[in-house]
């Protein structure tokens, strides 16, 4: 592909689109996975009192184990949301930008 | 590159002499039990499938995207296989076992880290790696600044943590080892 033809995609409004929703997309989830995981060290650090909790009356099942086993499941979430948009919305937004570059080639 | 090769020498030297500071070998509750062959010939067996496979591979590896990627030609599942099978390193299967065993709850706070750093990397950098068409971080970062000096840099810093983390790697294998014989 030539210099001109990067040139006319970035001038297409659909590219700045694309570049801008999955910037923000990706460092929302970004993000959240950070907040939760240093929020759950601070926890770690500061408060271990309150993970060593049962999660109700009489359970063997800690706070700190159940947060945890939440956070592996959420983070897998994440992953499977993140790759679900990269192949349907932020693909087929690619793809017409490219094929308009082209058209406009000819 | 004279002075380069000269600097490598020295580390390399300065890294001997500190040879002289080893620990002696790591001593456990470990007692000496009868030759056990069955795992021996089960680990010899393991080996050569493994040596045979790469053999294999290697034969039929003809480019770069051969090499990182399998030409393109393997499914999501299969990529999660590998990738999977990348994250059951040692560190996971002696190391976050042990530690568990030991530490207990710490030991599954430390297997966190592992997971959430997973993420991070598929948010902030894949998408950046498959624009480029490139395989790795020294081609992304080669592509936009100083080739000569952003692979110099990442030869020395990815020898630098693989050396310890060999080490590792190493104590793990060699202790595995001594149970096994």
């Amino acid at each position: 592909m030539s210099s001109a033809m990067y040139e006319r995609m970035r001038a297409n409004p659909k590219f700045q689109e694309l570049v801008a929703r999955r910037g923000r997309f990706a460092w929302t989830l970004a993000f959240i996975v950070l907040a939760m995981f240093y929020g759950f060290v601070m926890v770690v650090a500061f408060n271990p009192v309150s993970l060593g909790k049962p999660v109700s009356e009489g359970s063997m099942l800690t706070v700190g184990v159940a947060v945890e086993l939440f956070m592996f499941i959420f983070f897998w979430v994440l992953t499977a949301v993140y790759v679900k948009r990269a192949n349907t919305e932020f693909d087929a937004l690619t793809q017409e930008i490219v094929k308009e570059a082209w058209k406009e080639n000819q | 590159m004279r002075r380069l090769t000269q600097l490598t020498a020295a580390l390399g030297l300065f890294a001997l002499a500190a040879m002289a500071y080893a620990g002696p070998p790591v001593e456990g509750a470990m007692e000496k039990q009868a030759t056990n062959w069955h795992a021996i010939i089960m680990f010899c067996i393991f080996v050569f499938m493994t040596m045979g496979i790469t053999y294999w591979a290697a034969s039929r590896t003809k480019s770069t995207a051969d090499f990182y990627t399998a030409g393109g030609g393997i499914t999501g599942f299969q990529n999660g296989l590998a990738i999977a099978g990348d994250y059951m390193s040692a560190a996971t299967l002696l190391g976050l076992t042990a530690m568990v065993y030991t530490q207990g709850y710490d030991g599954y706070i430390y297997m966190l880290a592992f997971f959430a750093g997973w993420p991070i990397i598929l948010f902030l950098m894949a998408e950046r790696l498959r624009n480029l068409g490139k395989f790795t971080f020294s081609d992304i970062t080669a592509y936009r600044l100083d080739q000569g000096k952003v692979r110099t840099m990442a030869a020395i810093s990815s020898l630098t943590v693989v050396c310890f983390y060999l080490i590792a790697q190493m104590v793990g294998a060699g202790q595995l080892i001594k149970l096994l014989r």
